[in-house]
């Protein structure tokens, strides 16, 4: 066992970093701001292609999906840097991180250039339609029925959570296909454009500001969208879907590890501007974040290390679970300990930066608002217990 | 469960404490006679429940006859059965006379053959884990028994090198206690059925096993990644020691209250096996510093590296 990565893909991490040196968009270049996540301003879009078109964005994808064929731990140490200068590769997080891998994973040859090439060249963007107000938790009681008619699928229902989607191009929707078979075995995923007509799409504001539009309700009122938008096999959706939350949770922890390494350097700034960095209460539950971080990071590394030996891995459920209630925990002790500096709205956890989604460039309070995301989106935080109970632990259902 | 603490002070105490601090003539003889079945142990705690070297409740000081020793260290592991006992011993003055470090240290770590010394054993909460308080007032040693393998500079940092090693075992002990108390909570809440159902089936009961298992990965991961540091050398070793400490002793807080209270009426027995596992872990948890202590050291050094970076970043 090992501390450090060979020189091998050290000398990519390297490349990588010389690369960003030369090409990042300044301060300057980034100063109108996305809205939504999938609203992508026209810098933004053209730092994407860049990426893309350097074998940067996906660097395990082939080179004509924006890759490189990187193996796992260059994939990997692109992530890290990426992370450590707080880089957000793409403005429309859902669709690079979810709704392309799916369509590269599911797609014909047809959809994947007329999908996912754009979405990856930012040249589209995608919100991602699986919740529903009656399927949360249990997403596959879904109820937006899609019927086939002649060349069309016709849908009917309603969405909701679709972060992004009133600006976004197309939504990836999770449809009721056969209303008859098990709850698993009836669903389909269609690509559905927004302009789509019988498409109405209701953003509403988040616990954060009213003004803060991100997610959405979708209504589906006899929309017709062609046959061959149909992403996977008839029914087959419930495999997609698991496809698509693997991707989402693949690598999710190294978000939640730099995170909260960010954390601790943000707070102990503030800390020493405040001078509190000596009260020893503060540096009690300070030591607890600081053990959450290594032990994230160290947890983290071993998936990484079971994933690149072949070995399945069932940790991605804990590392979901105890990064978000870490943060959670870090962000609600942050507020308390810093007691009215944290009425300040406008005091920014760790300054400005403008590479990254704005939600990243917040004060002390609506990061602990924002750490709910972490515990209840892509499965509860109860979910994941759960999960882990049965599939890790071995307890009866 | 037998008795581990003749293992556990010989090979995670004694034995780095002279590899670290020892010349070559010392650590052949002393390590040899450890290779050879010996058993010994490491004596600094103080009555307090300190567990620095700075504070050692054991002082020296040179005479003709060769190095006196005073002062009581207490709940040393093994204590009134081990071979040998290493002592670490404060140089200040406070056993008479002016500091008296034959070579200017702060403090000398001698080795006293277990006879010599007035060993008292503890009851401990914890039957299987062998306790004493050891008396080392008017013990004479020679000066080749004094650990003088190190520059004196570096002794404080010898020192605390093995202490962390002391850590790692410790901490890797509570770890695998924890995880036999959770794997006998998962048989047996597997097996328990009440309401027509294995318990295991509520999800009060598989949250709280969700918790343990967690509380437990955490600890375990930072004991590795502390032994790691030991086997490489990495700086990161101080801070790491600590986490895994701390860790440790958070994960058998939560999986001793959550192992019994699962375990439920069975649980409270003497008959059921599942407190000498938590116990164990409890023990562990006494000696070397508990959770909170290493959470003062993690907390004091990460602040410090934090303000560096920022105020680094910021330039």
């Amino acid at each position: 066992m090992k501390l450090t990565f060979d020189d091998a893909i050290e000398s990519v991490r390297a490349e990588f970093s010389a690369w960003l040196d030369a090409n990042l968009p300044t301060a300057q270049m980034a100063a109108q701001r996305p809205r939504s996540t999938a609203d992508v301003p026209a810098w933004s879009r053209a730092w994407q292609q860049t990426m893309f078109d350097a074998g940067w964005l996906v660097p395990g994808n082939p080179p004509e999906f924006g890759g490189r064929n990187a193996s796992l731990l260059e994939q990997f140490v692109v992530l890290e840097e990426m992370g450590r200068r707080n880089i957000a590769p793409s403005m429309n997080p859902q669709a690079l991180g979810i709704i392309a891998p799916s369509i590269l994973s599911f797609g014909t040859p047809e959809q994947r250039q007329r999908w996912a090439v754009p979405i990856l060249r930012a040249e589209m963007t995608a919100a991602l339609g699986m919740s529903e107000p009656n399927a949360g938790s249990d997403l596959a009681s879904l109820r937006t029925t899609a019927v086939r008619d002649g060349d069309d699928f016709v849908l009917n229902g309603q969405k909701v959570w679709t972060s992004g989607a009133h600006d976004a191009d197309v939504i990836l929707t999770f449809v009721r296909t056969d209303p008859d078979a098990p709850k698993h075995k009836g669903i389909s995923v269609l690509l559905v454009p927004t302009d789509t007509p019988g498409v109405e799409r209701r953003p509403f504001g988040s616990i954060i500001s009213p003004d803060d539009l991100d997610f959405n309700e979708v209504f589906f009122d006899d929309a017709r969208v062609p046959a061959e938008n149909l992403l996977g096999p008839l029914n087959g959706g419930w495999g997609v879907a698991n496809g698509s939350l693997g991707h989402e949770r693949a690598m999710l922890w190294l978000e939640y590890s730099q995170r909260l390494d960010d954390f601790l350097v943000s707070f102990g700034r503030a800390a020493h501007d405040a001078d509190m960095a000596d009260d020893a209460r503060l540096l009690d539950w300070y030591a607890s974040v600081a053990i959450d971080a290594q032990a994230m990071t160290l947890l983290g590394y071993r998936t990484l290390a079971k994933t690149r030996r072949g070995v399945e891995s069932t940790e991605q459920s804990i590392l979901k679970m105890f990064g978000s209630e870490a943060i959670q925990n870090a962000s609600v002790a942050a507020v308390e300990q810093l007691g009215p500096l944290a009425l300040d709205q406008t005091r920014l956890v760790g300054g400005y930066n403008h590479m990254q989604m704005d939600a990243y460039n917040a004060g002390w309070f609506e990061r602990y608002l924002r750490s709910f995301a972490g515990t209840i989106a892509g499965g509860t935080s109860e979910i994941q217990r759960n999960i882990v109970a049965e599939r890790v632990l071995g307890l009866p259902r | 469960m037998a008795d581990p603490t003749g293992f556990v002070a010989t090979t995670t105490q004694f034995a780095p404490l002279v590899a670290a601090c020892g010349n070559d003539a010392q650590r052949a003889r002393l390590l040899g006679a450890v290779a050879n079945g010996g058993t010994a142990t490491i004596a600094l705690g103080a009555p307090s429940g300190r567990w620095n070297a700075e504070t050692s409740p054991v002082s020296t000081r040179r005479t003709d006859a060769g190095w006196v020793l005073e002062g009581t260290a207490c709940f040393v592991l093994d204590g009134d059965r081990a071979d040998e006992i290493a002592v670490i011993a404060r140089t200040d003055g406070s056993a008479g006379g002016s500091a008296s470090s034959a070579d200017g240290g702060d403090i000398d770590v001698f080795v006293v053959p277990g006879t010599a010394v007035t060993a008292t054993r503890i009851e401990t909460m914890d039957p299987t884990m062998h306790l004493a308080d050891v008396c080392f007032d008017g013990v004479v040693v020679d000066e080749d028994r004094r650990l003088n393998g190190v520059d004196p500079s570096q002794r404080l940092a010898a020192v605390g090198r093995a202490n962390d090693e002391a850590l790692t075992g410790l901490a890797a002990m509570m770890v695998g206690a924890c995880q036999r108390a959770l794997d006998m909570v998962v048989d047996y809440v597997s097996q328990r059925h009440q309401f027509g159902v294995p318990v295991g089936s509520f999800q009060a009961v598989k949250h709280k096993a969700v918790d343990m298992h967690l509380a437990i990965e955490r600890a375990r991961a930072l004991a590795y990644f502390e032994a790691l540091t030991i086997a490489e050398d990495d700086d990161r070793r101080p801070l790491a020691a600590a986490m895994a400490k701390a860790a440790a002793g958070e994960a058998q807080r939560l999986v001793f209250q959550d192992s019994i209270q699962l375990f439920g009426g069975i649980g409270f027995t003497w008959e059921n096996d599942i407190h000498l596992y938590v116990r164990r872990a409890k023990a562990l948890e006494l000696i070397f510093g508990g959770a909170a202590d290493h959470r003062a050291v993690v907390g004091g050094l990460v602040m410090a590296a934090a303000f560096e970076t920022s105020t680094g970043a910021a330039r």
